[in-house]
């Protein structure tokens, strides 16, 4: 599309001023199945959201279809909107800036496809290997994509950014006897490492056979152990309580708490769009604020929330860099891109051995409907183990964990060295493990 | 929508790089998406999807390519670069197709892409005002609007040349109660397969204060207690449980594999007497409801599962290759982007002796479940989950006081046995799914029904 003639057509439609938001993604991902390579996908798509100011408010469009005869459909569009945007706040258009970060180098990029399906197919043969219990690796897919951002706007803003990464799924599948029981992980790489190798075989492969046989057990309060990835997946789903345009709107309890205590004195929380191993890198926001790194959180107190330019005027405040579209069908709202809780002290060994009873979680499902992000509370059906006298007892499933998020930071008693990201998603959220005072069990 | 000859130059580079089955699947889909806080436009826009997702299948090994670039080069260069790891040489195959067939069976009058943006508004706001004047609990109110236009092609080498139109229209309502500095939410979120005449057949305002109704009540509710105790589950998206418990694991997709708990199980006992469960892609208008599927196949009624005996699963192409029988129209997917697989449509359990009434009164003491918010399974240990936004306690035959933050827990081929009592009153709502091939529109029904035995979770041990 001819982006001069999109803002030559849009000026004699009287909007006054516009931004385009044009992302290229390109991807390639691949499944292996018992040795064979089972699926391959390929894509390329480039698509472009605009943005623009008629009679003083702000209007949004998008397309899919980047031809000329798009043009007035994506106009049009916009005018509609400005015209039932009744906020008083308008978010303003940014000038020129200069971006002095440089991209990520994408290692990935330096490999051959065939080295990456080879390396895809060693991972299987070695997780059928570990164990003979194994009955089938269900999911091992490899996915590359590489994203480039362009903003360019009537006030002579013109950025470009690219990044990309690899994340390789295994699900894998146990039997003994009549019982089945599985285990997963997503993990972001950077590199076709042995390391990666086998965290990533090692901890589905065990989540797998070590549940086998569980069972529930007695309803009750118990102290709890959240390995670093239901810490992570659980931080993830309460994420949106930290961004500044969800606290405006009276939806998260953290209004007002800027500067108040709000956690534990060992939680530390940071988002770092510029983090080395992240699921994205961004340099600039897709308001073109330049990005940087923040605690949110410091030894327990709320140190900022995450704001874009429209949020932080609101509060008289500066733009945190992080004014980012979900989509390009989405407006601009507030997003943290890479968040982590600062590791601790502690192996989960050695949290597990100080523990005299106790219940270490490994796996939680239902997040989009068991917490309730507005209240706090949540109930998750969960698996782990039993603890007693700092061994693991027995593995335990068909168990529910439930409590409140806003007094569950506030109780946190360990924090482990051992920081995992939850699955890549709009949230990308790192933890340790973390021993919590007591949560409410329900068993049988 | 795409020129035949260009299919046709895709097709052949399919079979000429050793693909057995190609098939393309175009979308033009133009689409609103907004959402309101407090009556005020916040978020979202309107716009076009648009792209083309490209299958190929070799054996049982498949191939996808997706792309919005139509040019023809970039099509054939995209066809041949991924046709290439197949590592396969020509096949023999001669290709056949006249004109698209249009099997249209849902009717549409008003395209909501011809209102405007304004009039759209006026209904969200209309639903705001209607929630918040419920009461003075009702502190705020979130209305997300969603229409879509969705125009396919699907062709494929077997001579499939089909064109499918899907408008649907929906509004979710979202209330959110505040009382002694707690926060509790109710949710509303009617839509059918419909244009925008969908507002004449219902009052939305009323829709609001349900939301706001089960806002309030659920603010000064109690929290549920937990334990084992007889579950009964009310009518409509209360259908969600088995669409959890046992839908995704009648899936192909889990089932071909032999991964599912319900593989190898045609012609069994799997779940008891008084339970029939149908997935029906065919209801006119309904929500979760296809001309054809995402395969090009005319959707079907597909009895699941008939007094308690499992007939059929839900089948797409390649598992169906896998599995070594016909596709049950089954094939779903978002969008382009994503190739289909298995997938629920309308899935519901079909009405039975009871009455409402009756189930009440026969439980001593129990858990009556209203509202169901959403859930997930894991299809391999049949383990499932789903949270409740509206409960309340069964005591002495009677229901009696709401009680919040529940979650109940199960798992799939247990409870199928352990329904003992299912009533007359059939309803199916609209929600939606989200799986491998993305998310999709789905519906989810039952009568009122009662659990045996079930676990519940929750704050209060």
């Amino acid at each position: 599309m001819d982006i001069d003639k999109l803002f030559s057509r849009g000026k004699e439609l009287g909007i006054e001023e516009m931004e385009v938001y044009m992302a290229e993604k390109c991807s390639t991902k691949f499944k292996v199945y018992k040795g064979e390579l089972e699926n391959y996908n390929l894509s390329k798509e480039e698509v472009l959201s605009l943005r623009g100011i008629h009679n003083g408010k702000m209007g949004y469009s998008y397309t899919e279809r980047l031809a000329d005869d798009s043009i007035d459909d994506l106009l049009f569009n916009l005018i509609q909107y400005a015209e039932c945007n009744e906020r008083e706040h308008t978010e303003k258009l940014s000038a020129p800036v200069e971006i002095k970060r440089k991209s990520r180098i994408n290692r990935l990029k330096l490999y051959e496809e065939d080295r990456k399906i080879a390396f895809l197919k060693s991972i299987e043969e070695l997780a059928y290997s570990m164990d003979e219990r194994v009955y089938l690796v269900e999911d091992c897919d490899y996915e590359e994509y590489e994203r480039s951002i362009y903003i360019k706007n009537t006030k002579g803003l013109e950025l470009k950014d690219s990044y990309g990464a690899g994340i390789i799924n295994l699900s894998v599948v146990a039997k003994n006897g009549e019982d089945t029981q599985t285990g997963y992980i997503h993990r972001v790489i950077d590199d076709l490492s042995q390391e990666y190798k086998n965290d990533l075989i090692n901890e589905a492969v065990r989540d797998a056979i070590n549940m086998l046989d569980a069972c529930s057990i007695p309803s009750g309060d118990y102290k709890i152990i959240l390995r670093n990835n239901v810490a992570a997946n659980l931080f993830s789903t309460m994420c949106p309580v930290f961004l500044a345009d969800v606290i405006q709107e009276n939806l998260s309890l953290m209004k007002g708490k800027v500067g108040k205590k709000v956690g534990s004195d060992l939680l530390d929380i940071i988002e770092d769009p510029l983090m080395d191993k992240g699921f994205s890198y961004r340099t600039f926001d897709d308001e073109g604020t330049p990005t940087f790194t923040k605690y949110i959180v410091k030894n327990g107190v709320l140190k900022t929330v995450l704001h874009n330019n429209k949020t932080a005027e609101k509060e008289g405040v500066n733009s945190t860099g992080n004014g980012f579209r979900i989509s390009h069908k989405s407006s601009i709202g507030v997003l943290p891109i890479n968040m982590y809780i600062e590791k601790g002290s502690y192996s989960l060994e050695e949290m597990i051995m100080s523990l005299e009873k106790g219940l270490l979680i490994t796996d939680i499902q239902g997040l989009h409907a068991g917490i309730n992000t507005i209240s706090g509370d949540f109930s998750l059906s969960s698996n782990g183990f039993l603890i007693e006298h700092g061994k693991v007892i027995k593995p335990v499933n068909q168990i529910t964990i439930a409590g409140n998020f806003y007094d569950m930071i506030k109780e946190i008693q360990a924090l482990g060295d051992d920081v995992r990201f939850s699955t890549p998603g709009i949230y990308y959220f790192g933890s340790p493990s973390m021993m919590i005072d007591r949560l409410t069990v329900s068993g049988n | 929508m795409l020129d035949k000859n260009i299919i046709e130059d895709i097709f052949n580079a399919v079979i000429s790089n050793g693909g057995d089955f190609g098939e393309i699947f175009l979308e033009d889909n133009y689409t609103t998406e907004i959402s309101t806080i407090g009556g005020h436009i916040e978020k979202g826009m309107s716009g076009r999807d648009f792209g083309i997702g490209i299958r190929i299948f070799d054996g049982l090994n498949s191939i996808y390519v997706y792309t919005n670039d139509l040019s023809k080069d970039n099509l054939i260069k995209m066809t041949i670069k991924a046709t290439m790891v197949l590592k396969k040489s020509k096949r023999d195959m001669v290709l056949k197709f006249d004109n698209p067939t249009r099997p249209y069976i849902h009717k549409f009058s008003i395209l909501p892409r011809n209102i405007e943006l304004s009039k759209k508004l006026e209904l969200m706001k209309i639903a705001t005002q209607g929630a918040k004047n419920y009461g003075r609990e009702i502190t705020q109110v979130q209305v997300n609007y969603i229409d879509q236009e969705q125009n396919v092609l699907i062709a494929n080498t077997e001579g499939v040349y089909v064109e499918d139109k899907r408008v649907r229209t929906r509004m979710l309502i979202m209330a959110v109660a505040e009382y002694g500095g707690q926060l509790e939410t109710g949710y509303v979120g009617p839509g059918a397969l419909m244009g925008f005449e969908f507002y004449d057949t219902i009052d939305i305002e009323e829709y609001a204060r349900e939301a706001a109704r089960i806002a309030k009540t659920m603010v000064y509710a109690d929290y549920s207690p937990v334990g084992v105790m007889p579950v009964v589950i009310d009518n409509g998206f209360g259908g969600l449980m088995f669409h959890e418990a046992c839908g995704h694991s009648l899936e192909a997709s889990s089932v071909a594999k032999g991964v599912s708990v319900f593989s190898n199980k045609l012609g069994q006992k799997i779940a008891s007497d008084v339970v029939t469960l149908i997935d029906d892609g065919s209801i006119p208008n309904f929500w979760g409801s296809l001309g054809v599927d995402d395969e090009g196949k005319k959707t079907q009624k597909n009895v699941l599962i008939e007094n308690g005996v499992l007939k059929s699963y839900m089948v797409d192409k390649l598992n169906g290759r896998r599995m070594g029988i016909e596709s049950t129209a089954s094939g779903r997917r978002q969008s382009y982007r994503f190739a289909p697989t298995s997938r629920m449509t309308n899935t519901y359990i079909d009405s039975g002796n009871n009455t409402k009434e009756e189930i009440i009164a026969n439980t001593e003491k129990g858990l009556f479940a209203k509202q169901i918010n959403a859930g997930s399974v894991n299809p391999a240990t049949g383990d499932f989950n789903f949270s409740l936004s509206e409960a309340y306690l069964i005591e002495n035959g009677k229901i009696t006081k709401p009680v919040k933050g529940a979650t109940l827990i199960g798992n799939g081929s247990k409870i199928l046995m352990d329904i003992d009592m299912v009533a007359n009153n059939l309803k199916i709502d609209q929600g939606y799914c989200f799986a491998s091939s993305g998310a999709i529109f789905i519906g989810a029904g039952q009568p009122t029904i009662r659990v045996k035995s079930m676990t519940v979770g929750g704050r209060e041990a």
